[in-house]
């Protein structure tokens, strides 16, 4: 499976030369600063001070907010026609509402070089209506961290690594349930990324159940029905008799596996460098993201790519630095190495890969060909839809409020009719541009 | 408002009027229009830029001209919207009862606070010190110790009490943020109380003393008459501030369990800001300001304020 990324690495080399030492000679009044708005702060600092080496007559300048306020930041700003921002991070499954808005620059221009260096699948997660309207940056996948020690002294036997490994759902809660009776772990088990959709998708999925969006611009809601009423009780109950935390958010949440409260935790590949650099270094293992018994593996995928902000005053230093930061192999594994996420260059994953094993050699031996199995076989994309916004923005309350003891019936048929009419409204201001 | 200033008059009339003004008072009176300008612009443009044309602006964004749709359709959106009218029910509910506790207790500390007590510089100060904290940050404390795991809990279970589910049962979700804006609120309240005490005559105190009175009697006769002034403004800044509420909803609870928490602050910046309806958020934003302007109205009626 290595051989096989690094023969498409060897391939894609071609393409990179294009990208590479693009540096244009130094402008006579001083650098020209771009902006560049992210959700990332300290990850992007070695690949900004790298493309200022190459290209001295840019300065990037990063403004770094919370996770949770990038939406809001990202529509404020662009929606005002902000012309401060210059290029700005940017999550897949909201680039068609991006787009909608008139947010982005159209980089069909940069198809060749995408082809030449990327995935496909990176390159259609940047993809609205044939066109690219921003660079991949990273993929991602889910998988299952479990505390070592808290498994062994409860008497669980530890996963395996591989696909063939694969615990169901079933055998993960029966596991996280001996370690939480033992007293092992404080929690049995837990979600980084509670109550977010991206989290949840893949389990509602293998489950069974629709995404939630339908149709063929994928705004019609469909969240009320007896799978997901499935789902909600299973997700509802994982917090009723204490199995898993209630009140903890995501921000919250890499820590207390960190200090040894959780047994089994449901995380993604930013979490390798965090739980290495942790106190639970040596003592934490990955295994594949479990699967519902009788259903389909389902892992997710995409994460955050770079666009340019089509109000941009210095779209052609932006141009060059998103490109940089996504397609230039030296600019990615700078970018790739912080946040440990995987990248969507092809030439760069082999660097990312033994980057992991510098960081957490026995722990990652298996995840090189756990990515590329997920992402060729299980991994299911978030709808992309101009109505995802609304979509997430519902269905993570609604999740929130499962995770709370709320009634399924009520929650369920009151995010369809939350989203019934707000997806109405979408079309309603959609039929005023 | 300050005294309206009066144009020097014109030079016709002053030959047929007695008291002619001389050159030097119209300079003077030149240099009063001049002084006042300087010392208003800063003023008169930061009340302009920050508050009447973002007005106007939210009022042209809430009425879609130059579409098919009714002028007044986001206000009707707005007004069928189930989360938008429970964003009214709960900030109403909010303010009857964040107000009263945050001007009884600042209050009742402030009568204490002005008491010959043993250090009560110390106390002042302890009382104060949430002012310091930047309410996001105060929130984010608050969050990490209203956790059901967190150490408000663990207190209550080490005296043998049960755990309260701080934020996350709609029950009590809403009583949490009354907690955490209070902590912050009665301390600062409290100060404008203490100078409106500090204000009131000892000698009044002192005759009553004489006459017999007890310190109830005493703050209900001298205290609270002498604090009129005060109270309006602690009433009146304190309920707008209130009905204002954000960053701890938007740090505790993002408007659940539930939406028990959803204010209309963070309703409408929800609407704007996550789900990009500024039409919809602006009609929002207005139907906030006649909620205001009619609250503020009904108090400054029901306590004059006259001296």
């Amino acid at each position: 499976m290595r051989a096989r990324l690094l023969r498409r690495a060897a391939a894609a080399a071609a393409g990179l030369a294009v990208v590479a030492g693009c540096a244009a000679a130094p402008a006579g009044d001083g650098p020209e600063t771009i902006v560049f708005l992210n959700p990332h702060a300290g990850a992007y600092d070695a690949v900004i001070a790298e493309f200022e080496a190459r290209n001295p007559d840019v300065r990037v300048e990063q403004q770094s907010v919370p996770f949770d306020q990038m939406v809001s930041q990202t529509q404020a700003r662009l929606a005002s026609g902000d012309t401060s921002v210059d290029v700005v991070s940017v999550d897949p499954p909201r680039l068609a509402g991006m787009v909608a808005q008139g947010f982005l620059t159209d980089e069909s221009a940069s198809e060749d070089l995408l082809e030449s260096t990327s995935s496909q699948v990176g390159i259609n997660s940047v993809t609205v209506d044939g066109r690219p309207w921003a660079y991949p940056l990273w993929t991602s996948d889910a998988f299952l961290f479990y505390n070592r020690d808290a498994l062994t002294r409860a008497g669980v036997p530890l996963p395996g690594p591989s696909d063939a490994d694969r615990l169901t759902w079933d055998q993960v809660l029966d596991g996280a349930r001996k370690v939480s009776e033992a007293g092992t772990a404080r929690y049995g088990f837990g979600i980084e990324q509670v109550d977010r959709y991206y989290a949840l998708q893949p389990i509602l999925e293998s489950m069974g159940a629709g995404p939630g969006l339908e149709g063929p611009d994928e705004l019609t809601p469909a969240v009320d029905t007896e799978q997901w009423r499935q789902f909600a009780h299973w997700y509802r109950d994982l917090y009723a008799d204490g199995l898993a935390p209630r009140g903890v958010d995501p921000g919250q949440m890499p820590e207390l596996f960190a200090s040894g409260q959780v047994g089994f935790f449901l995380t993604g590949a930013s979490g390798i460098g965090r739980a290495a650099g942790s106190d639970l270094a040596g003592n934490w293992g990955i295994a594949p993201a479990p699967y519902a018994a009788g259903g389909p593996v389902v892992t997710p995928t995409d994460s955050w790519g770079v666009g340019i902000s089509a109000y941009s005053e210095k779209q052609e230093a932006a141009r060059r630095f998103a490109r940089f930061v996504t397609l230039d192999p030296q600019g990615v594994i700078a970018a790739s190495q912080e946040m440990t996420l995987p990248p969507v260059a092809t030439a760069a994953m082999p660097a990312y890969l033994d980057y992991l094993d510098e960081v957490a050699p026995d722990e990652t031996a298996g995840v090189g060909e756990l990515l590329e199995t997920d992402l060729e076989r299980y991994a299911r994309h978030r709808p992309t839809s101009v109505g995802y916004v609304q979509f997430e923005t519902t269905m993570n309350r609604a999740f929130g409020d499962l995770r709370n003891g709320a009634d399924v019936d009520a929650v369920l048929a009151g995010a369809q009719a939350t989203l019934t009419r707000q997806l109405d409204r979408q079309r309603e201001l959609a039929g005023d541009r | 408002m300050a005294t309206p200033l009066r144009e020097p008059a014109p030079a016709r009339e002053r030959t047929a009027g007695p008291p002619t003004p001389s050159p030097r008072r119209r300079r003077t009176s030149r240099d009063v229009w001049t002084a006042a300008l300087f010392f208003l612009a800063p003023a008169v443009v930061a009340l302009l830029a920050l508050r009447i044309i973002p007005t106007l602006s939210a009022v042209g964004t809430s009425i879609p001209f130059g579409t098919d749709r009714a002028l007044l359709s986001n206000f009707s959106y707005i007004f069928s919207d189930p989360d938008f009218l429970g964003s009214l029910r709960v900030t109403l509910l909010f303010s009857l009862v964040v107000n009263p506790i945050q001007i009884g207790l600042a209050l009742a500390l402030a009568v204490l606070l002005t008491k010959k007590l043993p250090a009560v510089g110390l106390w002042r100060t302890l009382i104060l010190l949430p002012i310091a904290v930047p309410q996001a940050v105060s929130a984010i404390i608050w969050l990490v110790l209203m956790r059901p795991d967190g150490p408000l809990n663990g207190v209550a279970n080490a005296l043998g009490l049960p755990s309260v589910p701080w934020l996350v049962s709609p029950d009590v979700a809403l009583a949490s943020i009354v907690i955490v804006c209070s902590w912050v609120g009665v301390g600062y309240w409290m100060t404008f109380l203490v100078t409106g005490i500090r204000d009131i005559p000892t000698s009044l105190y002192e005759a009553s003393s004489i006459d017999g009175a007890n310190g109830w009697q005493q703050f209900r006769s001298i205290t609270l008459p002498g604090l009129r002034r005060p109270l309006l403004f602690v009433l009146v800044a304190d309920t707008v501030s209130n009905l204002l509420i954000f960053a701890p909803v938007r740090v505790l609870t993002q408007g659940g369990p539930q939406g028990s928490t959803n204010m209309i602050m963070y309703d409408i910046s929800e609407r704007a800001y996550t789900l990009g309806d500024t039409q919809a958020a602006s009609a929002g934003t207005l139907v906030l300001v006649a909620i205001v302007v009619v609250i503020v109205a009904i108090q400054f009626r029901l306590l004059p304020g006259k001296d």
